[in-house]
């Protein structure tokens, strides 16, 4: 009996792409969206729209690789769009590592508001991905161990895009300058050569 | 300790934030509206199951994979 007799399809890697868009319960979808929702649209605005859909796609689907190569044995299935989300926030981290947040810390009944450094935020973030696992884990089943495992890869893998993304952008804006303000300069170097 | 907004201004309606949020919440709320059975299943056929692409020969027998449904539930 072989995995297509439940209906495994064999030779699909679809998944990689559709696990990212499902979520295991409340809480999971929750933090996830939110926390897209703060630091999605900034890292959105730099890159643009397209390239942030790209990004997003995949360094989920990087980050369910990695899930996949380094649990090659599981049987559980993994969901959830922690992983592409774990991408868009270490781009966060690179573009904006001055960035502030303002959090809300709830003692008890008492509403309280913080400014806290976004970095300190993005750590207890991947540490409570560690910990708790709502880094997009279906089953009790899976080990803490591989959690972590699939955290920090997500963590690298979003660190490494965003590094390469971050040189194109320099270079993008580098170009619009020596277009804009001092194009002309550039133009003439190149007419006396 | 939860974040309420950040410091970086965004100059740009984010489009592609907004509709990835959109999908995710209408794939949940269709989950929701379906029973758990079927949930799980979509988890199983949509989700990332490792052993399904490292280990071609495995599959849970029938009985198997139906009381890991139910038993989780």
């Amino acid at each position: 009996m072989g995995a297509a007799s439940v209906g495994f399809p064999i030779d699909n890697y679809w998944p990689l792409l559709t696990h990212q868009f499902l979520h295991g319960g409340w809480f999971h979808i929750i933090a996830n969206m939110w926390t897209l929702w703060i630091f999605g649209d900034n890292v959105e605005d730099r890159i643009g729209p397209g390239r942030f859909a790209i990004f997003y796609l995949l360094c989920g689907t990087i980050a369910g690789s990695t899930h996949l190569l380094t649990n090659p044995d599981s049987t559980v299935p993994s969901v959830g769009a922690s992983g592409a989300i774990a991408g868009v926030l270490g781009a966060y981290l690179l573009f904006f590592p001055t960035a502030r947040l303002v959090v809300l810390f709830p003692i008890f009944f008492l509403p309280l508001f913080f400014e806290v450094p976004a970095v300190f935020y993005l750590l207890i973030w991947f540490f409570s991905q560690l910990l708790s696992g709502t880094a997009a884990v279906a089953g009790p089943q899976q080990s803490g161990a591989s959690r972590g495992g699939r955290t920090s890869a997500d963590l690298s893998a979003g660190c490494f895009s965003a590094d390469y993304l971050r040189d194109e952008v320099v270079q993008r804006n580098q170009m619009n300058t020596r277009s804009n303000g001092r194009g002309s300069r550039v133009r003439v170097e190149k007419i006396g050569e | 300790m939860f974040p309420i907004k950040d410091s970086v201004p965004s100059h740009s309606v984010p489009v592609v934030t907004r509709a990835l949020i959109l999908i995710n919440v209408l794939v949940f709320f269709f989950e929701l509206m379906l029973p758990p059975q079927s949930v799980e299943q979509i988890f199983y056929l949509f989700g990332i199951v490792p052993a399904r692409f490292t280990h071609p020969d495995w599959a849970p027998p029938v009985s198997d994979f139906r009381s890991t449904i139910t038993g989780r539930f």
